[in-house]
């Protein structure tokens, strides 16, 4: 069920390669944190697919204040001169490793590999 | 039902997560500030090479040069031929030698006293004009900063860390060499100097030593004449 995750990663990573629009330098910055929130929410996803308790509407929310709020951060951040973006980088990079970590687990246990 | 619309909500949030990874791989492909690791050693191949075909080329203006001034002056009358090897030692299209002076001038490397301005440390453009024209007060006949010969039309700027002469790059330490009389170019160096030079030369490095036998090479550029032309009448 979970391989609609790698098939529309490539299919979006294709369609944005062949769009025409090229973002500006100083963008890449904040659009790198968004990635990575973006990137939280997905692995959350698939985390709570395997749990049972997935919830659209969380994950689509979640998505889209989470990639928001970390560039907006960033952009904040580099308005006052701290690096506010690290904040983003660390609280969602630990979460991607938690949530990484528990679905294997749990992915283990349901394939009877561990016990 | 659980994990209700899995499918289609995560299709959506990967296609726009994928896309933003395009935008960004996108976006740093373009930038010109990003030089991926493999380019970067292409191009400083690339650079040596140039620098390479470069010296060749200049190694063949110089010989070409020296070969023009062979053939025109065969067969010519005497004095014609004197009055040609002046204006080619004169030009600096041929290499000369003889005897004269190597300036040796460095930046100083002790570390800064309290109360010194650090520019003082330090060689300029201004520093090596001021000593090649000393050394023409002198008399020499010929000049060289790091073998690059200096003609009439030389500049020497000040671009950064190092300094343009005849448009190419030279940083210290500076080795400058004169022709001409020794003892008058020492003096010209060493006694000559009004208040304020000796001020701006008191803290870099200068060494002067004599030598009986030196080369000097020839200027390796261009000269291109598009506004000047010779007065006939």
């Amino acid at each position: 069920m979970w391989f609609v995750v790698p098939l529309f990663l490539a299919i979006g990573f294709l369609g944005g390669i062949y769009l025409p629009v090229i973002l500006p330098v100083y963008l890449t910055k904040y659009l790198a944190v968004a990635i990575l929130a973006a990137l939280d929410s997905v692995v959350g996803g698939v985390r709570a697919y395997q749990e049972g308790n997935y919830n659209s509407i969380v994950l689509i929310t979640g998505f889209v204040t989470n990639s928001l709020l970390a560039a907006v951060l960033a952009f904040i951040g580099d308005q006052l001169g701290v690096a506010l973006y690290i904040a983003a980088v660390l609280a969602f990079g630990v979460r991607i490793f938690q949530n990484l970590a528990i679905f294997r687990r749990d992915f283990l246990v349901k394939t009877g590999l561990v016990h | 039902m659980k994990n209700k619309g899995f499918k289609a909500s995560m299709a959506i949030v990967c296609l726009i997560l994928g896309l933003m990874f395009a935008a960004q791989f996108k976006a740093n492909l373009h930038n010109p500030d990003f030089i991926a690791a493999n380019k970067l050693h292409e191009y400083s191949a690339q650079e040596a090479n140039l620098r390479d075909q470069n010296e060749a080329l200049v190694k063949q203006i110089i010989s070409l040069r020296v070969k023009l001034v062979n053939m025109s002056s065969k067969g010519v009358d005497p004095t014609i031929k004197d009055t040609l090897n002046k204006a080619n030692t004169a030009s600096g299209f041929t290499p000369v030698k003889g005897a004269g002076l190597v300036v040796m001038v460095d930046d100083n490397p002790d570390p800064l006293r309290i109360g010194d301005n650090p520019e003082n440390y330090i060689v300029h453009d201004i520093t090596l004009l001021y000593i090649i024209n000393q050394l023409n007060l002198g008399g020499a006949r010929a000049i060289s900063i790091n073998g690059e010969r200096l003609i009439s039309s030389s500049e020497i700027r000040c671009a950064g860390p190092t300094i343009l002469i005849n448009l190419n790059r030279v940083s210290p330490p500076f080795e400058i060499r004169a022709i001409g009389n020794q003892q008058a170019l020492t003096d010209a160096l060493v006694k000559q100097i009004s208040e304020t030079d000796k001020l701006s030369i008191s803290r870099i490095r200068m060494d002067i030593k004599k030598a009986d036998n030196l080369t000097i090479p020839a200027y390796g550029g261009i000269v291109q004449y598009r506004y000047a032309r010779i007065k006939t009448t």
